[in-house]
């Protein structure tokens, strides 16, 4: 009986989670392009997640920063990249880097606002 | 073995003291803003780092302590296992170095760089092995707290390595997938070392108890299939403001629920004064009662209208610390104090409640204060000062050798116990 149970647990849950891959994840503006992407190992390989949050997860020192592209302009973001501000340190970032990095940002902006089909 | 489980036990007990070391270093910054000089990018994920490295390594203490206590020593078992531990310990070291010197992988939790997750993944598998190996000797049918370690140590392999597909294209390719199952493996990751945990904690109960058939009542294997069915399914209330299938928020919200019935079951013991005697037990007593505030505020998060307002505020991390210190640590503790026949004062577990609800109670009114858009960082104060009390006590559980460091190298004449 209880290894039925587990069986149809396990299952239940393997069959749940091709779906969620397949149909529940599923989402018109969510691939990112190739600049989003070195954007996006940017902000990991600086540890953003540390501070900030996308869809409020993450750190809590800094603000979330799912719809930042369209609370600052990218000249104030690309300065932050690139200075670093106030208890945020200077991640580094050059143009290209800056360049890639709000990219994805715009990305994350573009999946947050578009309803999901 | 017995080597091997004190040896686990006493650097789970290292990690845990410099975690909560860095983590109060890390509340600095939230209690002091004009302090900006503390790497928090750093701080945060070695604070992270360690207090992982302590649950996961006095999970292995007790969960090997206990095997060995029931099957004997198994052929290969104690080899693997300071396979384990060596592995372990030089990724956890080997972590440390990285973010000292500003290198991460950058994902939440698992902050590290992916190079060293094969070994980590191996550890993970050399543990699982153990575990069935030892597991199998039991006598049938086995009793609750096997099923728990068996379904704990395989679901920690397998959720460490679903939080590695984000590596594929398909996957970290798709801002949506990519955070779905991100948190998907978390939820499982620490529903698997839950599972670990609790089984502990059951193994104690049924050994100090006077209930015969604690571990094969009808009522254990209940609630461990209701933990298991949370374990695998109970990930998507991180998830609400994800644009990701309505479907998968609703299952969430729904199995999010079934956890009221885990809540009416602890007050409903409690009532009639039901369940196993814990007085004797003062830290598995105090976890209780952190289970069920956990459990009011877990329910209450997974509520959308509610988790709207919680989400990414301090409420988030007050349940964090409430589950991760008040439940995993301890439990452990208590386990661990009980492996080596020694009694924590009252006091002290006392002063731990204290200093965890300061930690707590700080964090959820900063949660509240934020929420309200009049956040000041009082509620910090409060947290670093309950988080320093905590410190305080487990730097004296663990520097004066009354129980931790000591403890799990006892003194000769009951060194040949194994309790």
């Amino acid at each position: 009986m209880r290894g039925t149970v587990l069986a149809i647990l396990l299952c239940g849950y393997a069959v749940f989670s091709v779906w969620v891959y397949q149909e529940g994840t599923r989402h018109p503006e969510a691939s990112l392009s190739e600049a989003a992407r070195r954007g996006k190992q940017q902000f990991q390989n600086a540890n953003c997640v540390a501070c900030h949050q996308l869809f409020g997860l993450g750190g809590y020192m800094g603000p979330d920063l799912t719809l930042v592209t369209s609370r600052r302009s990218e000249a104030e973001i690309r300065w932050i990249l690139q200075n670093g501000m106030g208890r945020m340190p200077n991640p580094g970032l050059d143009e290209a880097g800056s360049d890639d990095l709000i990219a994805y940002l715009r990305a994350v902006r573009a999946v947050s606002s578009v309803p999901r089909p | 073995m017995r080597v091997l489980y004190q040896s686990f036990g006493a650097l789970g007990v290292v990690a845990l003291w410099l975690g909560m070391t860095v983590g109060l270093v890390g509340l600095v910054p939230f209690v002091w803003p004009q302090v900006t000089w503390i790497p928090f990018q750093m701080v945060r994920p070695l604070h992270g780092t360690l207090v992982m490295a302590w649950i996961l390594a006095g999970a292995s203490a007790t969960v090997y302590h206990a095997l060995f206590a029931l099957v004997g020593p198994v052929r290969g078992v104690t080899a693997s296992g300071w396979w384990q531990l060596g592995g372990g310990l030089f990724a956890t070291l080997g972590i440390v170095w990285d973010y000292l010197h500003l290198h991460f992988g950058g994902r939440e939790y698992l902050e590290f760089s992916p190079d060293w997750s094969p070994m980590i993944g191996m550890v993970a598998m050399l543990f699982a092995l153990n575990v069935l190996r030892m597991v199998v000797r039991l006598p049938r049918p086995w009793p609750v707290y096997a099923w728990m370690w068996v379904t704990g140590a395989v679901g920690l392999m397998v959720a460490f390595a679903e939080a590695h597909l984000w590596l594929l294209p398909e996957v970290g390719g798709q801002i949506v997938r990519d955070t779905t199952f991100q948190w998907k493996a978390y939820g499982s990751l620490i529903g698997s070392w839950n599972m670990l945990i609790y089984g502990v904690q059951f193994y104690w109960l049924e050994r100090l108890s006077s209930e015969s058939g604690l571990a094969h009542s009808k009522s254990a294997f209940f609630f461990f299939f209701l933990g298991l069915f949370n374990l695998l399914f109970n990930w998507g209330h991180h998830l609400y403001p994800v644009p990701m299938a309505s479907f998968i928020k609703h299952v969430a919200y729904a199995v999010s629920m079934t956890e009221w019935i885990l809540l009416l079951k602890i007050v409903g013991d409690w009532w009639r004064q039901k369940g196993p005697e814990t007085k004797s037990l003062p830290f598995f007593r105090s976890a209780q009662g952190w289970v069920a505030a956990n459990l009011v505020l877990a329910i209450a998060l997974s509520i959308p209208a509610v988790n709207l307002w919680t989400h990414g505020t301090p409420v988030t991390v007050a349940h964090a610390m409430g589950s991760t210190i008040g439940i995993n640590t301890f439990l452990l503790l208590g386990a661990l104090h009980n492996m080596a026949g020694r009694s924590v004062p009252p006091m002290l577990v006392g002063l731990c409640n204290l200093g965890l609800a300061g930690l707590v109670g700080g964090l959820l009114g900063e949660g509240i204060a934020d929420m309200a858009k009049a956040a000041g960082g009082w509620g910090y104060g409060v947290s670093a000062l309950g988080g320093g009390l905590l410190w305080g006590v487990v730097t004296l559980l663990a520097g004066q050798g009354l129980s931790l460091l000591a403890a799990v190298y006892p003194s000769k004449e009951k060194a040949g116990r194994v309790l």
